[in-house]
């Protein structure tokens, strides 16, 4: 008799329903996986064996097969461990067919027989419906993670045993009392009103939260710019429901949701400025979400951009444009979205003291310029906005009062955003970075003055086209903020003061 | 509104030289009206004495102001206050101008845009689209001919729609007729025609060059975009000149016959036109930008430059110490270092 268990595998953020089939024949004793198994799931054959001794029922002699459908996709981790473990043991008799049709089998198993926590559990139990299955079996670890879908009826276990007695007796073990904690996962304690001074280029993250402008920050060392962007995702607006189940699914298949609560907060992701292409925008033979997509729907601050490798910076555009990544492999290609903020910060120069009030800078002109030049063009063209942060004197620090809290900012942003969601709402866009060309005529309307200063503003300072509509963009983003209804003269000029000299001089 | 003034010179039974004298010799125009009336012998020419007298005792003063209003016609004399400053200062005014349309432009800064009327495709497109941009900021003068003066009425009319029409004749008889639609167009949209010649006065062609004399010294500027060696337009930009106004050529190709003037302007030293923004920053336009609240912000901008007289400072220390949002020094600091009193290097703002 051939036994069937139902499980799932991940492909890119989609799920796919895995058959797991066991044959047992006589023969030398073998223990075969086929299916395109990977390394952790060809190991599964150990685990599975020395789960089921524990469980006091005798391993069946002979040749075992196992096989995964469809066969033509890899399959990776060890979730299917426990899938293998039942469908030996419904060949073997302890459990019959019956006992496990319509359910959904993911987790890795222990020797002892233990069931320990796996990844992708949620986007598992979001497309239950798809699956064909009425219930999800999952390890007592993945029980929250599982249950944050509301629909689905999902039960957890924390050993191989306690399935069984499910299965056969329907017996379900005391519930652990780790209740799902809805709360909002407060990572990031840090709030606007704890960081002194800084207006300038608090005020600047305030119009780039409320238009999703990205942003480079330029100053010497100590001046708070790593502070400050670690201080954003607080003037962020959480998610939405919709949103939250996005990024936590990627979360999810990542290995990230750890407490096994959806994310509320826009993400934060800060990766280190030797990180690989690979790892920013997503890869490995079966490609994982990369930085990139773990900020969807947040920032990616990049801190020291100067010192990140070049290419890892040029293969940022895609996902900068597009908002989604696709990364390509021989046998297809993955896509995974990437809307995200991306926040620089860098250095004047190598020392860091370039044009320091306080400190003098030790660069050649030569050094300041290599140091410069270092910064991808084609990215710099994508940030809207611009900010020297000059260091503070120990005066300013110790004088300046706390400013407005990070919940006050928030709901101004919330306020701008919601302006543009009815402004945008018969457009693709949702915020005022995301405008063409033509879409920044249709709907950006400037008063006699502040078309005048634009004007000027772009004689004089020599603005490119696209310079230009960036201007415009951000001015649109600071008269959403005050809640006026034209462009005027004091947006254009705030909005002109984002603009950066990347001269050496 | 001199009433007297409009109707001797409504008559062109008298030179310009002679009005002018008029006033010399009779204080006011309205006394020389009543005193030709009735003195006799004036003039050594009886039969010019006789029409004269005609016609001071046929009209009435009231009568042919009031009939060119009902025309929609509005008389202004060089001592009224609408007449417009630039011309008034130019050498030999005219003493009435007659107008139709928006009289507001006249106290507008103004730049002239004139040329051929046979214009290559370049040229035209030059015109309207130097006009459209000019328009934005001033009024764009021309003389309503063919060619590059129908494109910058034409441009102007697609910008702000602040144009002023030049003729050469007087409102009965615009030139060319061509033009008949165009000359409509400008008064319904807000612009404004302009002569100094009563309305029955037929074109001529010895008018034209003094109408030219009227575009040049009502303008801040001439723009000369194609002109051939003998073209009206040079004599426009020869009068902007003599008035020591700034005169600006588009150059064009050599081997045309019609940019042959217009680069020849280059070549004596007009203000060769590289690009539309040019202008503006020659004719120092925006040393004149007013924003609505001005008064208070300039001398905001000004109170800012006095902490920055103690040395260089960041935009934060500034907000600190004026006690402002941070977006109103912004803004400020923008206006600053767009009208040169502020440079910036990385965030920090010093005193020109």
């Amino acid at each position: 008799m051939i036994a069937k268990v139902l499980s799932a595998a991940i492909w890119g953020l989609e799920v796919v329903p895995i058959e797991v089939e066991v044959e047992v024949s006589r023969g030398l004793p073998l223990f075969l996986i086929v299916g395109l198994p990977d390394q952790a799931v060809q190991e599964s054959t150990e685990r599975v064996r020395s789960a089921i001794k524990c469980l006091g029922v005798s391993f069946p002699p002979g040749r075992i097969v196992v096989n995964m459908a469809p066969a033509d996709l890899k399959k990776k981790g060890p979730h299917l461990d426990l899938a293998i473990a039942l469908a030996i043991l419904v060949h073997e008799g302890v459990l019959n067919q019956k006992q496990i049709s319509n359910k959904l089998f993911l987790g890795e198993l222990s020797l002892s027989g233990n069931l320990r926590q796996v990844e992708g559990v949620l986007p598992v139990s979001l497309s239950i419906d798809k699956l064909k299955a009425s219930e999800i079996i999952v390890p007592s670890f993945n029980l929250n993670e599982a249950r944050l879908v509301k629909n689905s009826i999902s039960r957890g276990f924390r050993n191989l045993k306690e399935v069984v007695d499910y299965l056969r007796d329907n017996i379900l073990p005391a519930e652990d009392k780790n209740q799902t904690e809805d709360a909002v996962t407060t990572a990031n304690v840090l709030d606007f009103e704890d960081i002194k001074g800084q207006r300038l280029a608090k005020r600047a993250l305030e119009i780039s939260s409320a238009g999703g402008h990205n942003v480079l920050l330029i100053g010497s060392p100590g001046s708070g710019k790593t502070l400050l962007c670690r201080a954003y995702p607080t003037i962020m607006p959480l998610l939405t429901e919709g949103e939250s189940l996005e990024v936590s699914k990627i979360y999810s298949v990542s290995g990230l949701l750890k407490k096994g609560s959806l994310i509320k907060i826009p993400p934060f992701r800060a990766p280190h400025h030797t990180t690989s292409t690979v790892a920013l925008i997503g890869g490995g033979t079966i490609p994982k979400p990369g930085e990139v997509t773990l900020a969807h729907r947040g920032i990616l601050f990049l801190d020291e951009l100067t010192e990140f490798r070049k290419d890892s910076i040029e293969a940022l555009r895609q996902p900068l444009e597009d908002g989604q990544v696709t990364v390509s492999r021989v046998w297809g290609s993955l896509t995974y979205p990437s809307r995200f903020t991306l926040i620089c910060a860098m250095n004047p120069c190598s020392c860091g003291y370039f044009n320091d009030s306080i400190k003098p800078c030790n660069c050649s002109p030569a050094e300041i310029k290599k140091h410069r030049s270092k910064i991808s063009g084609p990215i710099v063209d994508r940030i809207d906005i611009n900010l020297e942060v000059p260091s503070l004197n120990d005066k300013e620090l110790k004088n300046d009062n706390p400013g407005e809290s990070s919940n006050i900012i928030r709901q101004r942003v919330q306020a701008a955003r919601e302006i543009q969601q009815e402004r945008y709402k018969n457009d693709s866009f949702i915020l005022n970075s995301e405008l063409n060309p033509k879409a920044i005529k249709k709907y950006i309307h400037l008063s006699g003055d502040a078309k005048k200063l634009l004007e000027m503003g772009s004689s004089r300072l020599g603005l490119s086209g696209r310079g230009y509509d960036r201007v415009l963009k951000v001015a649109t983003t600071i008269s959403d903020l005050e809640g006026s209804n034209i462009v005027k003269a004091e947006h254009i000029g705030e909005a002109l003061s984002y603009r950066i000299n990347l001269s050496y001089e | 509104m001199n009433k007297y003034l409009i109707s001797l010179q409504y008559s062109e039974l008298f030179t310009y030289r002679e009005l002018i004298s008029l006033m010399e010799v009779y204080k006011s125009y309205e006394n020389a009206w009543l005193k030709l009336a009735s003195s006799r012998s004036l003039f050594d020419d009886q039969v010019r004495e006789k029409k004269i007298k005609d016609f001071l005792n046929k009209n009435s003063v009231q009568e042919i102001v009031d009939n060119l209003l009902l025309e929609n016609i509005f008389p202004l004399t060089i001592y009224d206050k609408e007449y417009p400053v630039l011309l008034k200062e130019s050498k030999s005014p005219p003493l009435v101008i007659y107008t139709k349309g928006n009289k507001s432009l006249l106290q507008e800064d103004t730049v002239s845009v004139v040329g051929t009327r046979k214009p290559t495709p370049y040229g035209r497109k030059i015109a309207f689209e130097l006009s459209a941009y000019l328009a934005d900021y001033l009024t764009i003068v021309s003389g309503l001919a063919l060619g590059i003066d129908s494109e910058a009425h034409k441009g102007a009319l697609k910008g702000s729609k602040k144009t002023i029409a030049v003729l050469g004749s007087g409102f009965h008889h615009p030139y060319p007729p061509e033009n008949k639609e165009l000359f409509n167009k400008i008064i319904a949209e807000g612009g404004l025609i302009l002569t100094e010649y009563p309305p029955y006065l037929k074109p001529e062609s010895w008018r034209f060059p003094a109408r030219n004399r009227i575009i040049a010294g009502i303008s801040k500027g001439t723009v000369v975009i194609e002109a051939g060696i003998k073209s009206g337009a040079l004599i426009t930009a020869n009068y902007a000149m003599e008035e020591g106004r700034e005169v600006f050529a588009v150059p064009g190709l050599i081997t045309n016959t019609n940019s042959q003037g217009s680069n020849a302007l280059l070549k004596d030293g007009a203000h060769l036109v590289l690009k539309y923004s040019g202008i503006l920053e020659t004719l120092a336009v925006f040393h004149n930008f007013k924003l609505g609240r001005t008064d208070n912000i300039s001398s905001d901008g000004q109170g800012l430059i006095g902490f920055l007289e103690g040395g260089p400072l960041s935009a934060e220390e500034l907000a600190i110490m004026v006690s402002e949002p941070i977006e109103s020094i912004l803004f400020k600091l923008s206006l600053l270092e767009l009208e040169g009193k502020v440079v910036r290097k990385s965030g920090i703002f010093h005193k020109v």
